[in-house]
C-alpha cells in the first residue's frame, strides 16, 4: 500500500489548519512555509448540510446550511508516515492530530482523489 | 561537444514506466539506464501523439471476450449472449446480470458500451466479486461510455432489475489497469513532446462530461455520438430549448475563490461560446471564444477575467478564463452570437459541442481531472534522484535544460544538481516574480553564483545552461550569456550526486513542462554554450 485515502473532520478551521500546519514544511527565502512532505491535502472546508438555492445568476435565493465541522482529506504517502521497529517491521504512525478525527463515509462523499475510491 | 553524462528527452527518446522516468547515458550507440524515481498517486491525463486525451499508466485491457464475440467467458444470470452483444433481460422478479472474473483489484479505467436500451432504466449497477458495489449508477443512456473505478474484489458485474420485454445491449467492455505513478509525456501543441510536471489541483465541478446535474437556462443537453477529445464517442450538444434571445446556458455554482473555468468546446451550428462569472469590479460580464477561428472574440470584463483558448485537433479547442476577485459562486457556459452572453435562438437544434468541464484554484488550467459525482484532486507529480556520484564531475560541468514554466506566481520551481541538502547545489529557479529566473550555485554552504535575470516569457521553451569551474561560473539562455563570475571555489570532487526536479530537500519542486535536460562533465566552452543554448 503506497497511498492512504482518508477524510477527516476538524472542530474548527484554526483546529484543521493547526494540523496541516504540523506537516514537516520549510520556509521560502521570503519566510513562506512550503510543504516539505509528498502527502496530498485538500481543504474542504465546512461542507453544506442543506445546498443553498440559486437563481439563474448563481446569487442565493435560499441560503443554505454549513456543517459545524471543518472537512478535510489527505492521501497519505505510506512511505513518509511509516515507522520501524527494531526488527525491522513497518507501521503506519499518522501525524499528531488526525487520528481522533478520522471519519467514514458512504461512496466518495464529496471529494474523491483522482482514480480512487474511497473506503477501498 | 562532450558526450553528456545524463540525458532525458534528447531527439525525442521518452520512455517511461511506474515509478519511473527513464533518463539515460548514449555511449558508443549503447544507452545506460540513469532513470528518475517517480511518484503521484493519483491517476492523471495527458495528451498523447495522437492528440487524444489519455490516462497515464492505462494498461492492456484484461476483459476477455469483451465484444461477445462468442457465447463463452461470461456468467449470465437472466441474460444472453447472442447477436455480437450482451443481452440484459427481464429480471423475473430478482436480477439480471453478466459477470466475469477477471483475477484483479485496484484502479481500473472501465469502458463499455450500450448499443440498446428500451427500458427506463438511465443507469445500471458495477458489481465485483459477491456482489460488492462498485458504482450503483453506471450511464445505461445509448452510447459509449468510460468511467474510472476501484475494484475491491476479482470481478466485473453489470447488473439490473427489468421488467418483461425490457433489454439492454451491452457491448466491447473493457478494463484496463491504471498504474498511479506513472510519469507523461504530453504532446499539447508540441511534436517533440515533454515531461509535464503539474501541481496538486482540484476540479471542482462534478459530473464533467455528461453535465447531469448541471442545471440549464433556455438550454438543452442531449447526449450525441459524435468523438470526444479523448477518442470516445459521447458528448454534450448544446442548444436552445426555446426560440427565443436572451441566455442559453449550462450553470453550476462553487464558490467565490479566484479560479480558473476550463472546458472542450467544438463548434456546430453555433460558432461561439461564452463563459460568465460575476467578479467584485465589474459584476457578471462574459469572455466569448470563437470556435471557427480559435481565438478569443471577446473578453467583456475590463479587468480579473484572463481567457486563453487551446486547439486540440479534431475541431475541439479549450476555452478557458481565469477569475480573480469573484463576487458570486456562479459559473455559467453558453451558447453567444459573438458578442456576449445572449443568442437569439432560430430553433430548438442548433447548438455547439461540450466536453470536460473544469474549475480549479489556480491561475491556469492544468490537464483535464475528469470527475462523475464528487470532486477530484490529482495529486503533485514528484520526480527525482536521476544518476550518481559518478555521473557528475563536481569539480565542473554544465546543466543544461529546455524548459516551459506553467505559472511565475505563487512560489520558487526548481532544478537542480545536489548532494541532497540545498548546501551543495547547481540550480536554476523560477521565482514568484514575472518571468524572473535566478541561477545560483551554492559550495558548501557558501554562495559562489548567484544572478537573476527577467526573461521574456517564461511559459514559452527557453533553452537554459549553467557552467561551474574554479573561477569559472556562468549562465545562458536562448543563445546569450546572462552573467558569469570569474572567481570562486568550486566543489571538491564526489560531492555532487543527483538530478532533482526540486531544491535537493524535496523541496520548492519544478512545475512545467521539460523537453530536454542534458549533464555534462566538463565546463563547455562559450561557443559550445552558445549553440547549446540556441
Amino acid at each position: 500500500m503506497k497511498y492512504i485515502f482518508k477524510k477527516y473532520e476538524f472542530d474548527n478551521q484554526s483546529q484543521g489548519q493547526s494540523a496541516i500546519d504540523a506537516l514537516p514544511s520549510v520556509e521560502d527565502e521570503d519566510g513562506n512555509k512550503q510543504p516539505s512532505h509528498h502527502h496530498s491535502v485538500v481543504d474542504l472546508g465546512y461542507l453544506w448540510t442543506t445546498e443553498p438555492i440559486y437563481n439563474e445568476d448563481g446569487e442565493v435565493e435560499t441560503e443554505g446550511v454549513k456543517s459545524n465541522k471543518y472537512s478535510i482529506d489527505v492521501l497519505w504517502k505510506a512511505s513518509q508516515i511509516t515507522e520501524f521497529d527494531e526488527d525491522g517491521n513497518g507501521s503506519i504512525v499518522y501525524p499528531d492530530g488526525w487520528e481522533s478525527k478520522e471519519i467514514t463515509v458512504e461512496g466518495n462523499g464529496v471529494h474523491t482523489f483522482a482514480g480512487l475510491n474511497f473506503n477501498e | 561537444m562532450a558526450n553528456p553524462s545524463i540525458q532525458l528527452g534528447t531527439n525525442s527518446n521518452w520512455a517511461v514506466k511506474e515509478d519511473k522516468l527513464l533518463a539515460y547515458k548514449e555511449y558508443n550507440d549503447y544507452f545506460f539506464n540513469k532513470e528518475f524515481d517517480f511518484s503521484r498517486g493519483t491517476s492523471a491525463t495527458y495528451v498523447a501523439k495522437d492528440s487524444l486525451i489519455k490516462t497515464a499508466g492505462i494498461q492492456p485491457n484484461i476483459v476477455k471476450n469483451g465484444d461477445f464475440a462468442t457465447d463463452s467467458d461470461w456468467n449470465l444470470s437472466n441474460a444472453a449472449i447472442e447477436d455480437g452483444v450482451a443481452k440484459i433481460q427481464d429480471s423475473q422478479g430478482g436480477f439480471s446480470r453478466i459477470r466475469q472474473n477477471t483475477g484483479f483489484t485496484g484502479q481500473a479505467k472501465v469502458t463499455y458500451t450500450i448499443s440498446f436500451n428500451n427500458s427506463s432504466n438511465t443507469t445500471i449497477q458495477l458489481r465485483s466479486y459477491g456482489g460488492l458495489m462498485v458504482n450503483n449508477a453506471l450511464p445505461a443512456t445509448v452510447g459509449t461510455h468510460t468511467v474510472y473505478e476501484d475494484f475491491a474484489s476479482d470481478a466485473i458485474s453489470f447488473q439490473t432489475g427489468l421488467a418483461a420485454g425490457e433489454e439492454i445491449h451491452l457491448d466491447n467492455v473493457s478494463v484496463q489497469e491504471i498504474q498511479t505513478d506513472t510519469p507523461r509525456i504530453d504532446f499539447t501543441n508540441d511534436t517533440k513532446g515533454h515531461l509535464l510536471l503539474e501541481p496538486q489541483s482540484t476540479n471542482k465541478v462534478t459530473q464533467s462530461e455528461t453535465f447531469s446535474t448541471w442545471p440549464t437556462t433556455n438550454a438543452l443537453k442531449t447526449s450525441v455520438n459524435l468523438t470526444a477529445p479523448d477518442g470516445s464517442n459521447s458528448v454534450i450538444k448544446l442548444s436552445s430549448s426555446t426560440t427565443s434571445g436572451g441566455e442559453h446556458k449550462v450553470r453550476t455554482n462553487t464558490d467565490t475563490t479566484s479560479a480558473t473555468d476550463s472546458i472542450f468546446a467544438k463548434m456546430g451550428e453555433v460558432r461561439y461560446i461564452y463563459n460568465r462569472r460575476s467578479t467584485t469590479q465589474t459584476g457578471y460580464k462574459s469572455v466569448v471564444f470563437d470556435l471557427q477561428e480559435g481565438v478569443v472574440e471577446r473578453n467583456n470584463y475590463s479587468t480579473n477575467a484572463y481567457p486563453k483558448i487551446t486547439y486540440y485537433g479534431n475541431g475541439w479547442y479549450r476555452c478557458e478564463v481565469y477569475y480573480e476577485n469573484l463576487s458570486a459562486n456562479g459559473t455559467g457556459w453558453g451558447l453567444s452570437d459573438g458578442n456576449g452572453h445572449t443568442y437569439n435562438a432560430p430553433n430548438t437544434t442548433d447548438g455547439l459541442y461540450i466536453w470536460g468541464v473544469q474549475q480549479e484554484d489556480l491561475s491556469y488550467a492544468t490537464s483535464y481531472i475528469p470527475t462523475q459525482s464528487s470532486t477530484s484532486t490529482r495529486n503533485a507529480d514528484v520526480c527525482n534522484n536521476s544518476g550518481s556520484a559518478q555521473d557528475f564531475n563536481s569539480e565542473e560541468g554544465v546543466l543544461y535544460a529546455e524548459i516551459a514554466y506553467l505559472s511565475d506566481t505563487g512560489t520558487y520551481r526548481t532544478i537542480s544538481i545536489n548532494d541532497g541538502t540545498n548546501n551543495n547545489m547547481v540550480a536554476f529557479e523560477n521565482r514568484p516574480v514575472s518571468n524572473q529566473i535566478k541561477a545560483f550555485i551554492n559550495v558548501s554552504g557558501v554562495s559562489v553564483m548567484s544572478s537573476t535575470q527577467s526573461l521574456t516569457n517564461v511559459k514559452q521553451f527557453n533553452k537554459i545552461a549553467i557552467k561551474w569551474k574554479q573561477d569559472d561560473f556562468a549562465w545562458w539562455v536562448n543563445g546569450v550569456q546572462i552573467h558569469e563570475d570569474l572567481s570562486g571555489s568550486t566543489f571538491a570532487s564526489g560531492v555532487l550526486n543527483k538530478l532533482n526536479f526540486n531544491n535537493g530537500i524535496e523541496n520548492f519542486p519544478f512545475e512545467g513542462k521539460v523537453r530536454n535536460v542534458q549533464v555534462f562533465t566538463e565546463a563547455l566552452t562559450d561557443s559550445e554554450l552558445q549553440e547549446l543554448t540556441s
